[in-house]
């Protein structure tokens, strides 16, 4: 998904970019579920205080719980824990890992793609060739390998969330650095570039203060269009128990056990999906509003 | 040049070494660990095991004791009868949407067939099966009069089953998986078709007065086809790779449970197997693609 690159991108004013953003209603609305559900994620213990992974005592009965019931407003999971508190606790750690994971893939793709761009030569050559390599590899079975051998290894009984933010990030980043690249590609040829040099500006300073900001534009849309991919693939490891684990909540792992209930209490499995679908719906039209509206051409 | 671009492009070719060598010294750690009997060097085991591959040997199972190259021709079929459907299926219709929409473009059409595309994009896949398992498994739906309920889990009743129920069994996972590669295929098919058909050649084609349907299928669709090649070859190896997440919840017998199975187990030699056959795939894939450039554009020579 690549983001073509024209010279006009570069010169557009923040409030041209707004005015073509504010076209676009599907992305307005994905950007306000958006903050709504970081809101969600982060005071929702504040409004509704009560512990995820507290089970429910006098009301469990080995079954999950209607909604009402006991004072759950979602009802129970099947070990009687609060469906609500689980959904906040699982937006905290779905969403968490999904922008750690985005950040350090755009900074090793941005990194990787700047040097690769802006050196040429036998750089690019090899940059180039371990992208390939990364991007060749099927992401979800190498994960799914990774994590396990991750887990068989550390004597940790569980995997840590920083385990899966680091995987899932360095995996990720080839997109990245292919786009930074092609736009350092052009970048670097240009007048500004040339007058950095002439004045005796280092490389390094060239890439990072003259060039980067030059090809952000493109940067923040891969991004945005990532957290979604990312959020989707956090929730598949967790499903598949390689993810994050137990009693820890993240929406892909509340949906795991959510099958064998799934005839008595379909809500425990249409709520954590529901969540996963309109978050990740809501960046995708986010992210293709913020496309539009940066770089017009691309329709 | 156009013949550079595609080669670098193309991940298989000489760099298939690599593509194994990371899985390879990952899963030696672990074998280590787990059986001490191997102390060999790393790079022996890897060589030695390479040798063995190149003769179509690919080592015996540990979980059952079975030839791993037994263990993927059993599976093999079921994930071909699955995901050639599912790929099939999206393909002929993802190819229509795409055409409809972009010749369609901004009517209510394209924006039916576009929220689609989003939603497929969006949608967590084992999310998706459980609803479909809800609604036409799990309860059962009423349609026409009668009172369905789809078979939600493996491939048949019996060994002995009729066809009937063969598709009846295919129908929910072809149909999930279908959703999702649809999604993909429509959405690329739309862009390109767009870019097409907005070129010089099809207003001159426009112009000389042939018909709109004429212009659209033999001027555009050729053209427009070149980059969702790209798209297949990406989805071929699927094929034989199957889809892990989908067939783990209809509870597929293919190559996807194989893989899962497998990794629960520690059976490296069979994940071994397993990726390096998504591996070969892959880089068959990408060939065939080449070799499609070329007869889909003239333009692109092969020296």
């Amino acid at each position: 998904m690549a983001v073509a690159l024209n010279d006009d991108a570069f010169v557009v004013s923040r409030n041209t970019v707004w005015r073509r953003f504010r076209r676009h209603p599907m992305a307005l609305t994905g950007a306000i579920v958006i903050v709504l559900m970081a809101l969600f994620a982060a005071l929702g213990h504040f409004v509704y205080p009560v512990d995820p992974n507290a089970i429910d005592q006098v009301n469990w009965t080995g079954y999950p719980l209607a909604p009402g019931v006991g004072g759950h407003i979602l009802g129970s999971d099947e070990n009687g824990r609060d469906l609500l508190a689980r959904l906040i606790a699982g937006a905290q750690i779905s969403l968490t890992v999904a922008v750690f994971a985005v950040v350090m893939q755009i900074v090793i793709g941005s990194f990787l793609g700047a040097i690769a761009g802006y050196y040429g030569g036998w750089v690019d050559f090899w940059i180039m060739r371990l992208t390939d390599v990364v991007l060749s590899i099927p992401l979800l079975p190498l994960l799914l390998v990774l994590t396990a051998i991750v887990s068989a290894t550390s004597n940790k009984a569980s995997l840590s969330f920083g385990v899966i933010v680091v995987l899932i990030g360095g995996l990720t980043w080839p997109a990245a650095a292919r786009l930074v690249r092609a736009s350092f590609l052009s970048l670097r040829e240009r007048e500004f570039a040339e007058a950095a040099r002439a004045i005796g500006g280092s490389d390094a300073r060239i890439i990072f203060r003259h060039l980067l900001p030059n090809a952000v534009a493109p940067i923040i849309v891969q991004a945005t269009l990532a957290v979604a991919n990312v959020i989707l693939t956090e929730s598949v490891l967790s499903f598949l128990g390689f993810g994050i684990q137990p009693p820890q909540a993240s929406w892909g792992n509340m949906l795991a056990n959510a099958q064998t209930n799934i005839t008595i209490a379909p809500w425990v499995a249409i709520c954590p999906g529901l969540c996963i679908l309109i978050v990740s719906l809501s960046i995708n039209y986010l992210g293709d509003g913020l496309r539009d509206a940066i770089d017009p051409n691309q329709r | 040049m156009i013949l550079f671009g595609i080669i670098s492009q193309a991940p298989g070719g000489p760099l298939t070494p690599y593509l194994q060598n990371p899985h390879i010294t990952a899963a030696d750690i672990v074998r280590l660990k787990h059986n001490l009997g191997l102390d060999q060097p790393v790079p022996i085991q890897y060589l030695h095991w390479l040798g063995q591959v190149v003769r179509g040997d690919f080592g015996y199972s540990t979980s059952n004791s079975e030839s791993v190259m037994n263990a993927i021709l059993d599976r093999m079929p079921y994930t071909l009868e699955l995901m050639g459907t599912a790929i099939g299926l999206a393909l002929i219709i993802g190819v229509c949407f795409g055409i409809l929409s972009a010749i369609k473009q901004y009517s209510w059409v394209d924006f039916l067939i576009t929220t689609l595309a989003f939603f497929g994009q969006s949608m967590p896949v084992f999310w998706f099966a459980l609803m479909v398992q809800l609604a036409f498994s799990v309860n059962g739906f009423t349609c026409c009069g009668y009172h369905f309920a789809l078979p939600s889990a493996g491939h048949s009743s019996g060994e002995d089953s009729g066809l009937g129920d063969r598709i009846e069994h295919l129908i929910l996972p072809a149909a999930v998986l279908s959703v999702l590669y649809l999604a993909q295929f429509s959405r690329f098919m739309r862009s390109s078709m767009l870019e097409v058909i907005h070129s010089d050649y099809i207003r001159t084609a426009s112009a000389k007065g042939l018909t709109r349907f004429n212009v659209v299928m033999r001027h555009a669709f050729r053209n427009a086809l070149i980059p969702l090649v790209t798209i297949i070859a990406l989805t071929i190896p699927d094929l034989v790779g199957g889809a892990v997440v989908t067939e783990r919840i209809f509870a597929w017998g293919g190559m996807g449970s194989l893989f899962i199975d497998a990794l629960g187990q520690f059976d490296f030699a069979l994940l071994m197997g397993v990726m390096c056959l998504s591996a070969l795939f892959v880089v068959l894939a990408n060939l065939t693609a080449d070799v499609c450039y070329a007869w889909l554009d003239p333009r692109v020579k092969y020296t």
